[in-house]
């Protein structure tokens, strides 16, 4: 509830509408009310008193009446929907703002798909809330509140009546809901469930292709398939119950009040046509309290939401400016670590990283090489400031990292990524995106540089073809290749390779190092891998084993002194060259 | 086919008899409880119809004259009425959500037992995404519709028909006034239903570039990131967010608007009533009972008319989605068994490829008059650049395609007259992306052979190196597999696809860059494995990293779809061709 309150502070810059249109609303409902009261006068006085002049009067009063509670109606909607949508576009665009400016720290524990769930579904949810809640606040309780005084005033006696079955009701209702409620969540579970399955097919087709478990597969469907069909008959049955239970509670109301009423009439106590408007109060006050329920059910969903959208909203963001940081337009290139220890997750085991000190100079072209889980990765993620180190520090160009304004580091340090992503835009926009100022002469350049330039050729509009959503229509050779063109293109002095080169076969591989080689002279380069043939003529090779630097220097001095390095060569290549 | 789905006519259903046919055939298996809903409907219809003439009754003739007795009597009797519709109405809803729920349940089995029957061409044509829409918002949406559609049909003209008879016998005059409205009535609905149709689809398909467009971004957050592009990231989400906004204002507006318009049309109508109703009474030709009953009766007309309105636009859309569904269903498969298909048990493993032609796009040619000749027991080696067609020869030889061209053959039967389970369970494939299943780490190594016990799944695990890290997991062999085996590192995935080759124990195996995830030290490790699993078989490695496969009986180097080079390591490096030289530019720094 909390969450879902917060939430509300984004009705603010819409206060306007968001007081009309709930007063709306009251006009609306006023008119409502007293259309009943007006048609047991009309019946009483005018048809019982014989008085066509009463009649009319009264019409005219009905029908003036309505046209105010109709423009009363349209206008709270219009009013609502724009203070309900404005309100959900804002919490959309802060979550993403939000999302934008949280560190890889945060991302380790979110996953993309759940972050598109709240920023599209939660908010939408909260959007409906909040409409619901502008036409339902007021609505409601003026309506049964106003229903059971123009009640009380037909009839204290008939209203009794009231006091009996508004409680029994209520009873009805919440018992209903506390029974359904446990079979809806089993229907989300097991709707989640058909979708895995699904999923899992359509995904590892080939697996169960090559396998020949199609009937196996299906016969496994079919389970979470009936399981489905089961629990959601359970479900809806609850549901089913709802309609016919109000019903028969409004219809009984009737028949008692005609029961009650009709004897009154009969001794003279109560004109008819006061039963005819007391039976719509009645039906009035009951609905609305149905209304009301339902109301209440969706707000509780939506709490659900509200949480999730907290959740993201109150994340911290670890890694922060300096109040006046330092901007720089071109840094010169100059990394070093200082005793830096790092670990992702304080207090579980061994640090991932520990006491790690170098330094590299300008133009360096650096290798970092280690086994898997060496922490290769960490130390060029430590560079770019993606996370901070728990202790130690990071110098560029002899200036701690954290003085930096963030947007200067990303500006001068690339990283190109195992997983490329490219986005859904043609290649040449894809090549550019970090570098928008890029002529069509560096853009082939670079293409060049990553060996991509051949490929983007051969494809139909060449440098204009589109990229599908999630590349789709490149192989993983393909995307590597331009994303390391995106990041040549962007010209970053620090250029990280994290394993960029994975999905290549060798050959296209060291065309790639060669080229990159003549081609960017007073960079500094940092390739991260695990084959010794990628690293051997760097300037300067750093090898990690087990989060510790177990030795710095070239090829030569290593194959010397370092008895790890010497290994990996003679595991990976002396014994099949020799 | 299935490019069209974010065209403007998504909604509009194209053959929609058909359609309904079909639909209604999953209805018709299920003849007895909707015969028997179909009654009660009728029934609780026909009684609903009735009351308010009772209470017609009741004031006009009970206690407009005083009698107390006959009043009670009558009310007695309404009481029950009332309770005998809600009891027929609950329980019609009761059936009735069986039968859809059971109707959805077979539209599902169908749907995804023949998509596991198409062939792997259907599903490179094919976005996943956009499947697994078709499982789960066209299902939604249809069986939304099902299970009231056929209910509220019944009831909402049967009302319509009942109302209209009995309001012209009580009072053809008041009839006329209340009928009067309904034209209008039905036209703004339908109206308005048609608008707020269009305007969800609107925001629908707005939302779905929001959605699009998010996903990008955050699922390349590393990218915007270390582009320091979070601001214009953010600006073009803006854009995207103020569509939205407009949209979704617009929908809320046009849906909301119904409940409004019912109520100031019920009220129009109402006022209408009162005032021919007031003025007949004084003239003697209506009564004040009457004039009440036809202010029930007005409502109960309206009703149906509405829902008549509202359910059109929702069968409208329901129809669309059930077409979607069966472009799936009717989609041909592909690669089925021959007529003549014949079994094989036992092989012995030759297999030859003879002047085979093939490319994913008829048009476009991947193998090229591709000619090769396996003895049964070799171990042949598939080398060349990226994109050469490797993947493509072993793609053919499990028919997971079938050829423009040629023929390829497994101890000298052409494979497409051979039963395509008996010829992928005599080939083995290892892939360079791993598939795993949400489940334990035992079930699924014995995916291949299910009735594996866990002697044999460790001892295949032993020999792919896999066992002692499956070990160290908190439940060893039992421990979970998320979805996608999103828990376990690319290199464990693969270990455990091993594992599951080693396990089915097939006559020829094929491994694609099988170990390209794993380091170097465990790669060594899995070769001694390999080596042993590969003994006496036939088998095709491809791999990236020659050091792997210099030892293969026969290396077979290709190029643009055709082989340039084949024999033994050391012939091909005599040769000083293609071989030599992309063997030199891994090794030579």
């Amino acid at each position: 509830m909390k969450a879902l309150l917060q939430l509300t502070k984004y009705l603010k810059p819409y206060k306007k509408w968001t007081i009309i249109a709930p007063l709306l609303i009251i006009l609306e409902v006023i008119m409502d009310l007293l259309l009943p009261t007006i048609m047991a006068n009309i019946v009483n006085y005018g048809i019982g008193g014989n008085d066509p002049t009463y009649i009319i009067i009264n019409i005219v009063l009905m029908i003036s009446l309505s046209i105010v509670g109709i423009v009363g109606g349209l206008g709270s909607i219009y009013y609502a929907s724009i203070a309900s949508e404005s309100a959900a576009a804002d919490i959309r665009k802060d979550l993403f703002k939000k999302i934008n400016s949280l560190s890889f720290f945060n991302f380790n524990t979110l996953k993309t798909g759940q972050l598109i769930t709240i920023v599209t579904n939660d908010v939408s949810i909260i959007g409906n809330v909040i409409m619901l809640g502008l036409r339902f606040v007021l609505r409601v309780p003026i309506i049964i509140i106003g229903s059971i005084f123009m009640a009380i005033m037909i009839s204290p006696t008939l209203s009794l009546i009231l006091l009996f079955i508004i409680p029994i009701l209520l009873i009805t209702i919440y018992v209903i809901i506390k029974k359904a409620f446990p079979y809806f969540e089993k229907t989300q579970k097991s709707v989640d469930k058909v979708n895995t399955a699904v999923r899992e097919n359509l995904g590892g087709i080939r697996v169960v292709k090559s396998f020949v478990m199609e009937d196996y597969e299906i016969e496994k469907f079919d389970q979470v398939n009936k399981n489905m069909m089961d629990v959601m008959i359970k479900a809806i049955r609850y549901l089913v119950l709802a309609m016919p239970v109000m019903m028969l509670f409004i219809n009984i109301a009737t028949v008692l009040v005609l029961w009650v009423g009709g004897k009154m009439a009969i001794i003279g106590t109560l004109k008819i046509g006061s039963i005819m408007a007391f039976i719509q109060y009645l039906t009035n006050i009951l609905t609305s309290i149905l209304m009301a329920s339902m109301a209440i059910a969706v707000t509780t969903r939506s709490m659900v939401s509200a949480k999730r959208i907290d959740k993201i909203f109150s994340l911290k963001e670890d890694i922060k400016e300096n109040e006046n940081p330092l901007v720089v337009k071109k840094i010169k290139g100059k990394v070093e670590f200082q005793n830096v220890d790092f670990t992702y997750q304080e207090g579980m085991g061994d640090n991932v990283l520990r006491n790690i000190n170098f330094v590299i100079e300008p133009g360096s072209n650096v290798a970092l090489l280690g086994s898997t889980g060496s922490g290769k990765t960490t130390v060029a993620s430590l560079i770019a400031r993606f996370y901070d180190p728990i202790s130690g520090v990071v110098l560029i160009d002899d200036i701690n990292i954290k003085d930096y304004s963030i947007k200067t580091l990303r500006k001068n340090i690339g990283v190109v990524f195992q997983q490329a992503s490219l986005f859904s835009d043609t290649i040449k926009n894809n090549i550019k995106y970090g570098n928008e100022l890029a002529t069509d002469k560096d853009i082939i350049k670079a293409a060049k540089i990553a060996e991509a330039h051949d490929f983007i050729m051969k494809r139909p509009n060449g440098y204009d073809d589109l990229v599908e959503q999630g590349a789709t229509n490149l192989s993983g050779g393909q995307k590597q290749r331009l994303s390391l063109a995106r990041a040549i293109a962007a010209d970053f002095p620090i250029l990280i390779l994290d394993d960029t080169t994975s999905a290549l076969d060798m050959e296209t591989e060291k065309k790639i190092k060669n080229s990159l080689k003549k081609s960017i002279k007073n960079k500094t380069v940092f390739t991260i891998t695990q084959r010794i043939t990628t690293a051997i003529d760097s300037d300067i090779i750093i090898v990690l084993e087990d989060g510790e630097v177990s030795g710095i220097g070239n090829h030569e001095s290593l194959i010397k002194n370092n008895p790890i390095y010497k290994s990996i060569y003679q595991s990976q290549v002396a014994k099949e060259v020799v | 086919m299935f490019g069209t789905r974010n065209g403007k006519n998504n909604n509009k259903a194209t053959k929609p008899k058909e359609t309904i046919k079909r639909i209604w055939n999953y209805l018709q298996e299920e003849k007895k409880p909707i015969i028997v809903v179909i009654i009660m409907v009728v029934l609780s219809t026909i009684i609903s119809v009735l009351s308010p003439v009772l209470i017609l009754i009741a004031i006009d003739e009970f206690i407009a004259q005083g009698q107390l007795q006959s009043l009670e009597t009558l009310l007695i009797l309404l009481a029950i009425v009332y309770f005998l519709t809600s009891l027929l109405n609950y329980l019609s809803g009761f059936l009735m959500v069986s039968v859809s729920e059971r109707a959805l349940y077979k539209l599902r089995r169908d749907l995804f037992n023949h998509l596991e029957k198409l062939s792997l061409k259907f599903f490179d044509k094919n976005k996943k995404g956009d499947l697994m829409s078709r499982f789960t918002n066209d299902i939604t949406v249809i069986s939304e519709t099902l299970s009231d559609v056929v209910i509220q049909v019944i009831n909402s003209v049967l009302i319509l028909i009942g109302v209209g008879i009995i309001m012209f016998i009580i009072n053809p005059l008041l009839a006329l006034t209340t009928i009067i409205t309904v034209p209008l009535f039905f036209f703004i609905v339908l109206k308005i239903g048609e608008r707020v149709g269009r305007y969800y689809k609107d925001r629908q398909d707005v939302l779905g570039s929001l959605n699009a467009y998010a996903e990008e971004r955050i699922s390349g957050i590393e990218v915007v990131k270390s582009h320091g592009k979070e601001d214009e990231s953010i600006e073009k989400f803006m854009v995207h967010n103020s569509r939205l906004k407009e949209a979704s204002i617009r929908a809320q507006l046009y849906s909301s608007l119904i409940m409004p318009t019912n109520i100031a049309i019920g009220n129009i109508t109402s006022i209408l009533l009162i005032s021919v109703g007031a003025l007949l009474t004084i003239n003697g030709k209506a009564t004040v009972g009457s004039i009440l009953a036809f202010l029930t009766y007005s409502k109960m007309f309206n009703r149906p008319v509405t829902q008549l309105a509202t359910i059109y636009s929702s069968i409208q859309s329901a129809i669309a989605g059930a077409e979607r569904i069966y472009d799936i269903i009717d989609h041909p498969i592909e690669v089925t068994d021959a007529k003549d298909a014949i079994s094989i048990n036992k092989i012995k493993g030759d297999v030859e490829f003879k002047n085979v032609n093939f490319g994913y796009l008829k048009e476009e040619l991947v193998l090229k008059n591709f000619n090769l000749k396996v003895k049964s027991g070799e171990q042949i080696a598939l080398v060349g650049p990226t994109g050469a067609g490797k993947t493509t020869i072993i793609n053919l030889l499990s028919r997971f395609y079938d050829l423009n061209s040629g023929v390829i053959t497994i101890d000298g039967k052409d494979i497409s007259k051979i039963k395509i389970a008996d010829l992928r369970k005599t080939t083995g494939i290892v892939l360079q992306d791993t598939h795993l299943f949400k489940g334990t780490v035992f079930d699924n190594i014995r995916y291949s052979k299910l009735d594996a016990t866990l002697e044999e799944v460790i001892e295949a695990c032993e020999k792919s190196q896999a066992h002692s890290f499956i070990r160290r997991l908190p439940d060893g062999y039992y421990s979970e597999v998320e979805e996608e085996g999103s828990n376990f590192s690319q290199g464990q995935r693969q270990l455990i696809s091993i594992a599951r080759a080693i396990l089915a124990d097939h006559e020829i195996l094929i491994l694609d860059e099988a170990t390209s995830n794993v380091d170097t030290r465990t790669e060594i490790a899995i070769q001694k494995g390999m080596k042993k699993l590969m003994e006496g078989k036939t088998s095709f490695v491809i791999a990236h990293r020659l050091s792997t496969i210099e030892k293969s009986d026969k290396i077979i180097v290709i190029n643009n779809g055709e082989i340039v080079e084949s024999g033994k390591h050391a012939h091909l490096i005599d040769q000083k061709g293609f071989y030599y030289n992309l063997y030199k530019s891994q090794f030579d720094n």
